[in-house]
Formats: C-alpha cells, structure tokens, sequence
C-alpha cells in the first residue's frame, strides 16, 4: 500500500479526532446552560398561554401520544382551572411544536404559542408572531377549527397567513389534536 | 502587503454577491426581511474570520492533497461551536439566528476563502480578508433585503413603511423575487461598472 496513503488518512483521522474532542468538551459546558434556557423558555411560554395560573402541573408520561407530547395542568387557588397542550405537527419545512392552552371552565383556547418550528423567514416564519397568534385566542374547543383564506365567517374559521397556508394548516392540525383530546378527556 | 486592499476588495472589487456571485444560496433564501440579512451576514462574519485564522495558521501543516476535507471539518467545527454557545449563553440571538447557522456550512464563500485566500497567506492578512468579504456579504444581502423588502412587505427592519392601504407586492418575497430582486440589482451594478469603464477610456484618449 501507499505509505503516502495512510500518512494523509491518519492526517486527517487527527483533524476528526481533534474537533470531536473540541465539540464535546464544548458540548459538556453548554449543555447545562442550554437545558436551564429550554426550561425557562417553557415556563414563560406556559404562563404567556395560561395567564394568571399560580402553578403548573406536569402531568409526565400520561396522556402522552404521536403528537402530544406533554399535558400540563394549571392551577389557580389549588384547583385545575386550565390545560395545556404541548404538540407536534409538521410544517413546511419540518416538525413544529407549539403550545396550546384550554380553559375548563369556558371550553376556549387562552393562548398559543410556537416552542420551535423552522418555516420559511419572512413567510411561514410569522406564524410565532403574536398578531397571527392571537387569531387562535378564545376560539371554541369543541370541534376542529377550519384555515379559510378569508375573513372568518364563523368562530370555528382561522384566516391562513397569505403565502404560509401550510404552515397555518400545520398549525391548526395540532391545535385540532389538542382540541379533541381536551373535550374528551377535561 | 497592502492591508486596505486586502479589506476593501471584499466590499467592491470582489463583492462575493454582486461580482463573484458565491453563496448565492442563502442569498436567495434569507433575504426575505433586512433583519434577516443583517443576521445572517453577521453569523457569517463571525465563522469567516474564525475559520480564516485557523485554516492560515495550519496552512503549512495540513498537507496539500487533503485540504480541502480538512478546511471542510474546521468550518463545520465552528458553525457547531458558535451554534451552541450561542445557545447558552446570547439565546435571543440564536432565536433570530437560529435557522441560518446550519446553513453557514454550506455557504461556499467560507471554503472559497479558505482555500484562495487563507492557505497562501499569514494570518493577519487572512483575518482582514474575512472582514472584507463577510461585510461585503452583508451590504450585498442588506441591499437585495431592502429591495425586497419595501416592495414585498411595504415595511424596512419590519417597521411599516406606507400606509394600511398600500398592497405589498407578495411575489418580491417569494422565491421567484429573489431572481427578479437579483437579476435587476446585478444588470444595474454591470451597467454602471460599463459607462465608468468607458469614461475612463474616452478620458485616456
């Protein structure tokens, strides 16, 4: 064999080696950091959805299925006064996780917000933004909600946004999920 | 060496976007919003000049027949390395940026600059190129961001430029506006580097 051969595959076996040995040493210092920041961002996000709540219960593996992946109570005064729904769905351009909050008492949607998504910029993108958002607010749980592309006519209608109908379809998919397991199981 | 010629060409001469037309990828997708340029111009610089230094200081120790491979392995280094400390430690940042640092590995004017720059010279040199050819990068996406922008959006930076009743023209922001945005923007900048040339030359007769 070609002595030349190994010299250069051991060369660069030692460049893999060496950036491997750099990422994980990187990898054991930020990990830490980075779970602390996902689980801040979570606890915001459910008191954004749920406002008002004073605490919040996880409810861990139960209910848990495809798509839901977490279901977590909120409590007020030390009774459940709301759900919230934490569900993948996939958009245009791959998994898109959202959280979605229902009140026991009125059966509406409180809030929704996107967790992590990775839709086009500056089209399917604006669905995290809260102008879009708020469309879901205080809409009925009772049956699926439908993307029209114009201006509601019924309560059960969500104007998609203009050039992002997947997205808004993606979104409204995995509200419809939590929607229907929180009539029948809330 | 002349060090202002080695930052400057990257801005005009050699402008990446505009002249030597790389990484014309992500200039097509990312330039939807200013914002978004801006960001992905930024994240850019940062992997150039870190990518540039390392591949100058080991070009004399990474033998010529695998360059390539191992520049490919140094850039991806960084892109992850930047990636995950942004995570932890400016996470607002990576919530804006997020999406396009994956997209950095891909950007040929790093490998470009690795191999046509940073491996035939010192590293002082090198870091000034990097600078030169990442703000370049972002004036060239900033530019055809703005375009498309104000036209696709009506708004710059997201702030609403024209009133409630002004109607966006949606397709600037599309796909095929981007090819429109570029292909105007580059027949423009040649027209005017061909009546500059000519003046020159009447001027010299």
């Amino acid at each position: 064999m070609d002595k030349n051969a190994v010299k250069l595959g051991l060369f660069l076996m030692m460049v893999g080696l060496l950036s491997a040995l750099v990422l994980s040493a990187l990898n054991g210092l930020t990990g830490p950091v980075i779970a602390a920041n996902v689980q801040k961002e979570t606890d915001q996000a459910m008191l954004e959805v749920y406002p008002g709540a004073d605490e919040f219960v996880s409810q861990e593996n139960q209910y848990v299925t495809d798509q839901i992946l977490n279901v977590t109570l909120a409590m007020k005064g030390g009774e459940t006064a709301g759900v919230i729904y934490t569900v993948e769905t996939v958009g245009y351009g791959g998994p898109l996780t959202l959280m979605a909050a229902y009140d026991t008492a009125s059966r509406q949607i409180t809030g929704v917000r996107i967790l992590s998504q990775s839709e086009t910029p500056g089209l399917g993108a604006n669905a995290g933004q809260l102008w879009f958002l708020e469309r879901y607010t205080g809409k009925p749980s009772d049956a699926d909600l439908l993307v029209v592309k114009t201006a509601p006519a019924t309560e059960y209608e969500v104007e998609a946004i203009t050039a992002a109908t997947i997205t808004t379809n993606a979104v409204t998919s995995g509200i419809n999920v939590a929607s229907a397991h929180f009539a029948g199981n809330f | 060496m002349d060090y202002k010629k080695e930052f400057l060409k990257g801005i005009f001469r050699e402008n990446p976007t505009f002249v030597m037309m790389l990484g014309m990828c992500p200039t097509l997708a990312v330039t939807t919003s200013v914002n978004n340029a801006v960001g992905m111009g930024l994240a850019v610089i940062a992997v150039l000049t870190a990518s540039n230094l390392v591949v100058s200081l080991l070009r004399k120790i990474i033998p010529d027949a695998i360059r390539i491979p191992s520049f490919i392995v140094i850039i991806a280094t960084f892109v992850t390395a930047i990636e995950m400390l942004m995570h932890a430690y400016v996470p607002d940042l990576y919530r804006a940026l997020g999406i396009f640092l994956p997209l950095i590995v891909v950007n040929c004017i790093i490998l470009g600059r690795a191999e046509a720059f940073a491996s035939k010279n010192r590293p002082f040199p090198s870091i000034l190129d990097a600078l030169g050819m990442g703000l370049g990068f972002t004036i060239g996406l900033s530019v055809l961001a703005t375009v498309r922008e104000v036209l696709g959006a009506g708004s710059f930076m997201g702030i609403p430029l024209f009133g409630s009743s002004f109607e966006p023209a949606l397709i600037m922001i599309l796909p095929p506006g981007a090819f429109l945005a570029l292909g105007i923007l580059l027949a423009l900048i040649k027209q005017f580097r061909i009546s500059r040339e000519t003046k020159t030359a009447k001027e010299a007769n």
